[in-house]
């Protein structure tokens, strides 16, 4: 082990990471070194301290009762921060690190330097959780100040150096999953022909889902308070030991602490340990021939032509479709509506959040969110990458005899089929999950499917107005600001607005004997998202012929 | 107005990049069979000038019309008969070698059952055959070039426009596009042939432009160039230096090798 080359590739790996994430900046502009997260961090963590402040103004004037409520609360937020850390870290780490692409990365670099892999490891370790440090840096400021006003000032010390090995610990993970994901992608290499695209997909959706679900801070948040009366099974989740400590010194534990505190470094070391030796088994240096197929070619015309498509509207969805199965980086994506059905399932299933109504209605709500939820997240997303997942090879498109109207139609195809798919997969998941009546699930149904058509529509307005083509050293697919705009701004506004019928219906329902004519659903939502559809649809088209005019990437 | 009996011609065509003028005020032409190789260092505006002949850059000034069709007008028009390599083929990564020939073949719309015809003896004389099933993400530059030439000769078209499409070939296959280039230039095919390489340029062209700065400095046969450079009977290479001024290179050969 070197310090030394740790070092340098901490430092080259968070750089290669601030000069894709930022644009627009001078070349010596204090955001493209790294030095610049430390400073967001600490402006996060005197904000978040100040907001710590406030409250232990109110502290000052509340009732003996009110501070020891206060307390009981800060304490177990102290024992939560260590255990929700890894689990921010790795999420961050998932959705921005396991899409770069390997030869932007300059992990592949490394492969002919005089490095060792343990170093490679640990640098990039590092480097991942120093980049997504922020929550952690939040999450001590807020406490910090109250923490010291209620005497626990030590403790909170204590839970710091814990959180620190948590977020330590986050950064591992995501190695290991990078370099496991990498080792599926190139593990089929002249062994497996037909159907690896197909294994290798549900190979990394399900390594997604399984870290993402089980290191989601919702759940977490949920369980972590209620595992100070049972040391069993929680103790024996790694996760936790750093909150078992933290717990141990907060409640003058001592055996706890000496147990515990030991642990979680150890458990941080075998991880380094694990993601070494996945490295080192499994990553690939060079890009493998992957044979997709061994079957005569034999041309044919696609069955999307029946329904109305051109040859070249045609051939750009199957192209799409083709990518989207086969392209690690838009894997992440294609792999949210999974995330999501789990998250929403084991909330309903572990009763989070509230218990069902004696009228079943709260039930029902919680069945109509996801039927809701995930054609809009989903539909808007698919949509605004379409076209900035086209990257550099746009410029096949620029060159060929396609019109931008082709495109787009081509890219409204291609987001309608999976945002559409999802809604009827979910809809019926939930629905048999519920138990819900049939004019019930087909009114969740209807308003699904429209808020999937709408949301496509928002999302290839935004796309095709912002789209972001660069690779290096992972791809966008748009503008980062505009992303923000759409989903906060636009998609769940329209979300909002679309649900009410539906959400009326559920709280009219909890009323008894009152009953909600069903009718009304069904001509509200259409009206409203052919309306929204055309607005933006009219963008997209807009944009579109803007972006097709000429090539300016 | 295009001149008729001309496949390409550019006038007065001028393009800039925020300050810098990438192309400034050129004039081109060219007929049916003549293989036109533009020529001149990095940056001289030579792709740029070919972008803009495709309609995938709008020149600031300037008119461009193929066989007739004004790419202004109707870029799509142009796309159609035009077969175009760049000079970094950027392709589908995640496609295989035949998918993206296939998907290539959707946007031409070249006939399913004249594709399998069309495709094979590309695939068999530039040694793709057996690694048309493997994606693309795998293969070398040279495999990568090979599929970006089949790609803008599967459809015939009535004009080839090659940005140093001979880039990272092997021999073999450089010499057959040559040859490839040649044959279908003496079916009345128009080429216009971009590269650094000026003993390609030699054996290859009918007419040389040689570009410097975005302007076209000189263009003609290679024995009007000689004639225009004041040097009878030399090569092509030092003609270039001449006209473009960058002939003594003795002073920087001499620092480097201290």
């Amino acid at each position: 082990m070197n310090l030394r080359k740790i070092y340098a590739i901490a430092v080259a790996l968070a750089k290669s990471q601030l000069r894709a994430s930022r644009s627009g900046s001078s070349r010596f502009s204090l955001f493209r070194r790294p030095i610049s997260l430390f400073v967001i961090d600490a402006i996060l963590f005197l904000g978040a301290a100040g907001v710590g402040y406030v409250f232990v103004t109110f502290l000052s004037v509340g009732s003996p009762s009110f501070t020891a409520q206060a307390t009981s609360y800060l304490e177990q937020a102290m024992v939560v921060i260590p255990a929700i850390i890894p689990g921010i870290v790795f999420i961050a780490g998932i959705l921005f690190e396991l899409n770069t692409s390997s030869k932007f990365s300059a992990s592949d670099t490394v492969n002919w330097l005089p490095v060792e892999q343990s170093d490679y490891v640990l640098g990039s370790a590092i480097s991942v959780s120093y980049d997504y440090s922020a929550a952690f840096a939040a999450a001590l400021g807020v406490t910090v100040i109250p923490a010291i006003d209620l005497g626990l000032g030590l403790d909170w010390a204590g839970m710091a150096i814990l959180s620190l090995v948590s977020l330590f610990i986050g950064g591992v993970l995501v190695e290991i999953v990078r370099a496991a994901v990498n080792r599926v992608s190139s593990a089929f290499s002249g062994r497996i022909r037909r159907g690896a695209g197909l294994i290798r997909l549900v190979v990394i959706v399900s390594i997604i889902v399984v870290f993402e679900v089980f290191l989601n801070p919702n759940l977490l948040l949920t369980h972590i308070p209620n595992f100070s009366s049972s040391l069993f099974p929680y103790g024996l989740i790694p996760l936790f030991w750093g909150s078992f400590a933290v717990e141990g010194i907060i409640k003058g534990q001592i055996l706890a602490v000496v147990v515990f505190a030991p642990l979680s470094v150890l458990f941080a070391g075998a991880l380094v340990w694990v993601a070494v030796r996945v490295r080192s088994r499994y990553w690939s240096p060079v890009p493998t021939a992957v044979t997709v197929t061994s079957s005569e070619y034999a041309p044919r015309v696609s069955f999307l032509a029946r329904l109305g498509l051109t040859q070249a509207e045609t051939a750009i969805v199957r192209k799409d479709l083709k990518g989207a199965t086969r392209r690690r980086e838009l894997l992440t994506f294609f792999s949210v509506p999974i995330v999501l059905v789990v998250i929403f399932t084991l909330d309903i299933v572990l009763d989070v959040g509230g218990g069902t109504s004696a009228g079943g209605s709260t039930f029902d709500a919680l069945t109509d969110i996801p039927i809701l939820f995930v054609p809009c997240i989903f539909g808007v997303m698919v949509a605004s990458i379409s076209f900035g997942q086209e990257s550099k090879a746009v410029m096949v498109l620029y060159t060929l005899p396609v019109s931008p109207k082709e495109i787009l139609r081509a890219k409204a195809v291609f987001a309608l089929f999976f945002a559409l798919g999802a809604t009827l997969a979910v809809s019926i998941y939930f629905a048999l999950l519920s138990g819900m009546g049939t004019t019930t699930y087909l009114e969740d149904l209807l308003v699904g499917a429209c808020v999937a058509v709408e949301e496509v529509c928002i999302g290839l307005g935004f796309g095709a107005s912002h789209p972001d083509f660069q690779e290096r050293p992972r791809p966008r697919y748009v503008d980062p600001f505009w992303q923000l705009v759409m989903i906060i701004g636009v998609a769940f506004p329209v979300l909002g607005v679309t649900a009410i019928p539906v959400l009326a219906r559920d709280i009219i329902e909890t009323i008894p004997g009152a009953s909600f004519p069903i009718g009304y659903l069904f001509l509200a939502a259409p009206l409203f998202a052919a309306a929204i559809s055309i607005i933006f649809y009219r963008w997209a088209t807009r944009s579109t012929e803007k972006l097709m005019a000429e090539y300016r990437i | 107005m295009s001149t008729p009996g001309l496949a390409l011609e550019a006038k007065s065509l001028s393009k800039s990049f925020g300050q810098i003028k990438a192309v400034n005020n050129i004039d081109l032409s060219m007929s049916g069979g003549e293989i036109l190789g533009l020529l001149g260092p990095n940056g001289s505006g030579k792709t740029t000038t070919m972008k803009m002949i495709l309609g995938i850059l709008k020149p600031d000034s300037g008119t461009i019309a193929v066989e007739g069709i004004e790419v202004q007008k109707d870029p799509v028009g142009v796309k159609r008969i035009v077969g175009y390599v760049p000079e970094t083929p950027q392709l589908y990564e995640f496609l295989t070698g035949l998918e993206y020939l296939d998907f290539i073949s959707d946007m031409y719309e070249i006939p399913v059952e004249e594709r399998k015809e069309r495709i094979s003896p590309f695939l068999d004389g530039l040694e793709l055959k057996g690694h048309e099933n493997e994606l693309i993400s795998g293969y070398s530059q040279g495999m990568k070039q090979k599929i970006a030439l089949t790609a803008a000769l599967l459809h015939r078209p009535r004009i080839l426009v090659l940005d140093e499409a001979l880039n990272g070939l092997d021999p073999r296959s450089a010499k057959l596009v040559k040859d490839l280039c040649k044959r279908l230039a003496s079916e009345g095919t128009p080429i216009l042939f971009s590269t650094h390489v000026l003993e390609i340029a030699e054996a290859l062209c009918d007419k040389v432009a040689i570009m410097y700065h975005g302007s076209i400095l000189a263009n003609g046969t290679i024995a009007e160039l000689r004639q225009t450079a004041g040097l009878p009977g030399s090569t092509l290479e030092e003609v270039f230096l001449k006209i473009t001024g960058t002939g003594d290179l003795s002073e920087i050969v001499r620092e480097l090798s201290s």
